[in-house]
């Protein structure tokens, strides 16, 4: 199966003027540090991280809704960046964002019609009669009624919501689709239907996912690869059934006995995400590394692999 | 096909003041306290004199008739039902006076307001959604006007181009936008960084076009309420700039020329000042207390999604 998507040593840094109001100081946060993954149509890839480590940046830059301040993002081997106009907006019609918050991501004034109706629109591949057939199709593949069309959102739960979001997706028949932290903000028991949702469709469509979770377990069924981020840099890739067979670094072992274990037990990491502003030195993580070594907080790790596809970035290998 | 005609219709739709708004318009005001039915019912006199004042008024407003001079009203001694309120000093009939400055009055108010509030929420929304120098700007000149003293302006002015109806709604509009214009640029400040506002630029919708379809419409339960309390305001203006004698020119009838063309006779002609005094009060205060209630109901809600 081709590359649809390849991302290469991607950078998104962010001018912060600290010190107060009046200060010139300027620092710098380092949000996206050197990512690389490639998706293939049909997969999808998980990136698993805790708050703050730059996974929302990603989602925004590969929607091309910020510019990267380094490395290439090819989109069916074309520079995501370099496209204006009518290519511009066929990227945007396939690659379709659905975002964490439902309560946020419906416009509360607009009908549900025309917030499906809207990416529709703007991507000028649709003629109007068109439209309407694409929005019925739209809310009855994510479990809705047509009838809806008409309603606003402020009549439905958060897990219709965001199943409307997922329809305003799925209207341009994307090739990827970036989900991020889809069911976060959902209760727990209408979460497992929205996942076996997403896997239905990706079953039926072939679409790609990016799938952005802080926790492994929701995306366990789902993934082909894993990918882990601390800080802005992605500390190990690997598919998803070698990943949990075997996670490599300290970090990703952590998340995965989090994920396994119900309670907080003490093999847990301990402490806080350090504050992007002022990384440690070295390898990002080692202050709160478990298995940190002398070299850790001197040099940073660079990506090594382990086997033909498991990529960590540590010095313990 | 007409099954798809319909949903069409539907979704191309985007209701701001459709029929959707006026069910809900209805529903809140069944659901009103009883506290709020005299304001309201106050207003809706208002600006039904104001509208029918010719039919309503007795008498022309500038009939002069020296013989009915500081005539008292009905009940006092010398009344007559000619004249319900009484006379002034130059025997105009004080209650078509005052008909026809409510006409005055709710032309002057609505369109100062309209104006300012149209030009403050833009320049507020502009300011909010695009940020950077333009925002500065914007936002700087409204400090500026915000700090400028509006009645002496508007006497000098006035003093410059001479009295009209024309000029004090260009003067005070022009000095009154900034109130809206700050409330407009926080409101987009926080609208733009919410979710829909990034998937609707995600699925490439340009700048224009996000701020009349997402963004002013969630402004707009903000705005009814500055413009309801600033017209209270407004309104005040008004009557300030008559009763200084540069407002509404002689001899148009205007409530704040009225109270205080009988000034000098207060204290035997009361009836000249006090009747469009207490219309004066009681206008301000009904818009005043309906703001509150409009405030009260309609910006939770806005929080509430």
């Amino acid at each position: 199966m081709p590359t649809l998507l390849e991302v290469k040593g991607l950078r998104k840094y962010f001018e912060v003027r600290t010190g107060g109001a009046l200060s010139r100081k300027k620092g710098l946060v380092k949000a996206v540090d050197g990512v690389d993954f490639s998706l293939r149509e049909g997969q999808t890839l998980s990136i698993v991280g805790e708050s703050g480590c730059g996974k929302t940046t990603l989602c925004r830059v590969l929607l091309v809704l910020e510019n990267p301040t380094g490395g290439t993002v090819l989109f069916k081997e074309v520079d995501a960046f370099s496209l204006k106009g009518k290519d511009l907006k066929r990227y945007r019609a396939s690659v379709q964002p659905v975002f964490q918050d439902p309560y946020a991501s419906l416009s509360p004034r607009l009908r549900v019609g025309a917030i499906i109706n809207e990416p529709l629109e703007e991507c000028g591949a649709f003629s109007k009669d068109a439209r309407p057939v694409r929005i019925a199709a739209a809310l009855k593949q994510v479990g809705l009624s047509e009838n809806d069309v008409d309603r606003y959102p402020h009549e439905f739960s958060g897990g219709q919501r965001q199943r409307i979001a997922l329809a305003r997706a799925l209207s341009t028949r994307p090739s990827l689709m970036i989900l991020d932290e889809p069911v976060s903000a959902l209760d727990v028991s209408v979460r497992a239907n929205v996942m076996n949702l997403l896997k239905d469709l990706q079953a039926q469509y072939g679409m790609a996912y990016l799938l952005i979770a802080h926790d492994l377990a929701t995306v366990r069924h789902m993934s082909h690869l894993i990918g882990v981020m601390y800080l802005g840099k992605m500390v190990e890739r690997a598919p998803s059934e070698e990943f949990f067979s075997q996670p490599l670094h300290p970090y990703g072992q952590s998340l995965l006995v989090a994920a396994a274990s119900e309670g907080y037990e003490d093999s847990a990491i301990q402490g806080e995400v350090p504050s992007p502003l002022n990384p440690p030195p070295g390898c990002c993580f080692h202050p709160r590394c478990p298995r940190a070594m002398a070299v850790c907080s001197q040099e940073a790790p660079s990506p090594k692999y382990v086997g033909a596809d498991h990529m960590v970035a540590c010095h313990l290998y | 096909m007409q099954r798809w005609r319909s949903i069409l219709e539907k979704v191309m739709h985007t209701p701001r003041f459709g029929r959707a708004s006026l069910r809900r318009v209805s529903s809140m005001i069944k659901r009103r306290p009883s506290y709020i039915l005299v304001p309201m019912f106050v207003l809706v006199a208002f600006v039904f004199v104001g509208i029918f004042a010719s039919l309503l008024a007795p008498h022309s407003p500038t009939q002069i008739d020296l013989s009915a001079k500081y005539q008292p009203p009905v009940w006092g001694s010398g009344g007559d039902w000619d004249h319900l309120l009484g006379t002034d000093a130059l025997g105009r009939d004080v209650l078509s006076r005052m008909i026809y400055g409510a006409r005055v009055t709710l032309i002057f108010a609505l369109s100062s307001v309209a104006i300012s509030g149209t030009v403050g929420a833009t320049l507020g929304l502009l300011a909010g959604y695009y940020g950077s120098w333009v925002g500065t700007i914007i936002m700087r000149l409204a400090d500026i006007v915000l700090s400028l003293p509006m009645i002496l302006i508007a006497m000098s002015v006035v003093m410059v181009i001479g009295q009209s109806l024309f000029t004090m709604i260009l003067v005070v509009s022009l000095l009154s936008w900034a109130g809206s214009a700050r409330i407009a640029r926080a409101e987009t400040l926080s609208l733009k960084e919410r979710e829909f506002v990034a998937l609707a630029r995600a699925a490439g919708v340009p700048g224009l076009k996000i701020l009349w379809r997402h963004i002013l419409p969630n402004l707009v339960n903000t705005l009814v309420v500055v413009a309801t309390l600033s017209m209270a305001g407004i309104i005040l203006v008004e009557s300030t700039l008559s009763f200084l004698g540069v407002g509404i020119p002689a001899p148009d009838p205007a409530w704040g020329t009225m109270v205080s063309d009988g000034r000098q006779a207060l204290d035997s002609a009361w009836w000249v000042s006090v009747f469009p005094g207490i219309c004066i009060g009681a206008v301000v205060i009904a818009l005043s207390l309906v703001g509150d209630w409009l405030r009260d109901r309609l910006d939770p809600r806005l929080r509430q999604v």
